[in-house]
C-alpha cells in the first residue's frame, strides 16, 4: 500500500489526534495539522501533501472556503471533507469548491480507507 | 428569514434523538429519559461546563450543553479512550471533549433540517466553565431540555433570536 503525506485541517484537538492514530494506523505519515481555514492554506504551501483531510466548521474561515483557495492555489489538491455536517447542501458547496469526497464523524477506520483510496486512485 | 420560536420544539426532537444517537456511538451511553420546558422559560441555569454553539439561517439559536460533571467524565474517557493525554492538559481535554461532542451533535441535526431552502451554518462552540443563571430578556425566547442518561444529565438550553446575544450568553442591548 502506497503511503501519503496527509494534512490534517481540523479546530478540535481529540479529532486531530485520533485522525492521526487512524492515518498513522493505515500507514500514512501527518505532515502537518491547521486548525484554522485560514492556516491550512499556508500549511498545504508549507506541506505539500499528498492528501488533505478537512473539517467543515471552524473559526476564522470555514472548510468549504478553506477548500476552494486551495483548489484555487493546486488545482491538483486532493481534499476530503471529515465532518459532523450532516447537510447535504453543505457538503455539495464542498464538492463544488474542489473536494474530492467526504467522510462522516464519527470517523470509521474502514470508511476512512475505502475514501482515501477512491480519492488517491484518480 | 426572521426567528421563529414554533420551530423549537422542532430542534429539540432533533437535538433530542441526535444526543441519543452519539452518546451510544461515542460513549456507549444510553438516554434514560428527557423533559423539555417549551418557550416559558424565564431563567436558565448552567452549570459545571457548558458548550455553546449557535445554528443560523431561519433557526437562529444558540444552543447550550451544560454536562454534569459525572458524565462528562464518563464521555471523556470513552473519548479519549485510544490517544494519550499530555500530563497536566487533562482540563483542556475535558473541555474538547464537551466542544466536539457538541459539534458532532448539532453537525448532524443539521440534516433534520435540510429540506428549509437556506444552508444552517454551525459555529464552533465556545466553553464555558463557570455555573450561571441567565434571566431571560423581554425580546428573547428561552426553552429547556433536561436528558437523563444512567451517568448524569446534560442540559440543553435554547436562547433565541440568536442576534441578541454574543457566543457566550451575553445579551446585547439593541442599538
Amino acid at each position: 500500500m502506497t503511503a501519503f503525506k496527509v494534512l490534517i485541517v481540523d479546530d478540535s484537538l481529540i479529532t486531530v489526534k485520533k485522525l492521526t492514530a487512524l492515518l498513522e494506523g493505515l500507514g500514512h505519515r501527518v505532515v502537518g495539522t491547521a486548525g484554522t481555514g485560514g492556516t491550512a492554506v499556508e500549511a498545504y504551501r508549507r506541506h505539500a501533501p499528498d492528501l488533505v483531510t478537512m473539517d467543515i466548521t471552524m473559526p476564522d474561515m470555514d472548510g468549504v472556503e478553506a477548500t476552494a483557495r486551495i483548489v484555487g492555489e493546486f488545482p491538483e489538491a486532493r481534499i476530503v471533507m471529515v465532518t459532523s455536517h450532516g447537510q447535504e447542501r453543505m457538503v455539495i458547496d464542498a464538492l463544488d469548491a474542489g473536494a474530492r469526497g467526504y467522510v462522516l464523524k464519527p470517523v470509521r477506520p474502514e470508511k476512512l480507507a475505502e475514501m482515501i483510496d477512491k480519492v488517491m486512485a484518480r | 428569514m426572521a426567528f421563529n420560536k414554533t420551530i423549537i420544539p422542532r430542534v429539540m426532537a432533533s437535538i433530542l434523538s441526535q444526543t441519543r444517537n452519539v452518546l451510544q456511538a461515542e460513549a456507549v451511553l444510553a438516554v434514560e429519559g428527557a423533559e423539555t420546558f417549551e418557550c416559558d422559560v424565564e431563567k436558565l441555569q448552567l452549570h459545571d461546563l457548558t458548550a455553546i454553539a449557535g445554528l443560523g439561517g431561519p433557526i437562529s439559536l444558540l444552543i447550550a450543553f451544560s454536562f454534569e460533571r459525572s458524565l462528562l467524565d464518563v464521555i471523556f474517557a470513552k473519548v479519549t479512550a485510544d490517544i494519550e493525554i499530555p500530563e497536566g492538559e487533562k482540563p483542556l481535554y475535558l473541555r474538547e471533549t464537551a466542544a466536539e461532542i457538541v459539534n458532532t451533535i448539532l453537525g448532524l441535526c443539521t440534516a433534520d433540517f435540510q429540506n428549509i431552502e437556506q444552508t444552517i451554518a454551525l459555529s464552533p462552540p465556545v466553553i464555558l466553565e463557570d455555573a450561571r443563571c441567565i434571566h431571560r430578556p423581554r425580546n428573547a425566547v428561552f426553552a429547556s431540555m433536561r436528558v437523563r442518561t444512567e451517568k448524569g444529565v446534560v442540559t440543553v438550553s435554547f436562547v433565541g433570536p440568536r442576534e441578541l446575544f454574543d457566543e457566550y450568553l451575553n445579551y446585547q442591548m439593541a442599538g
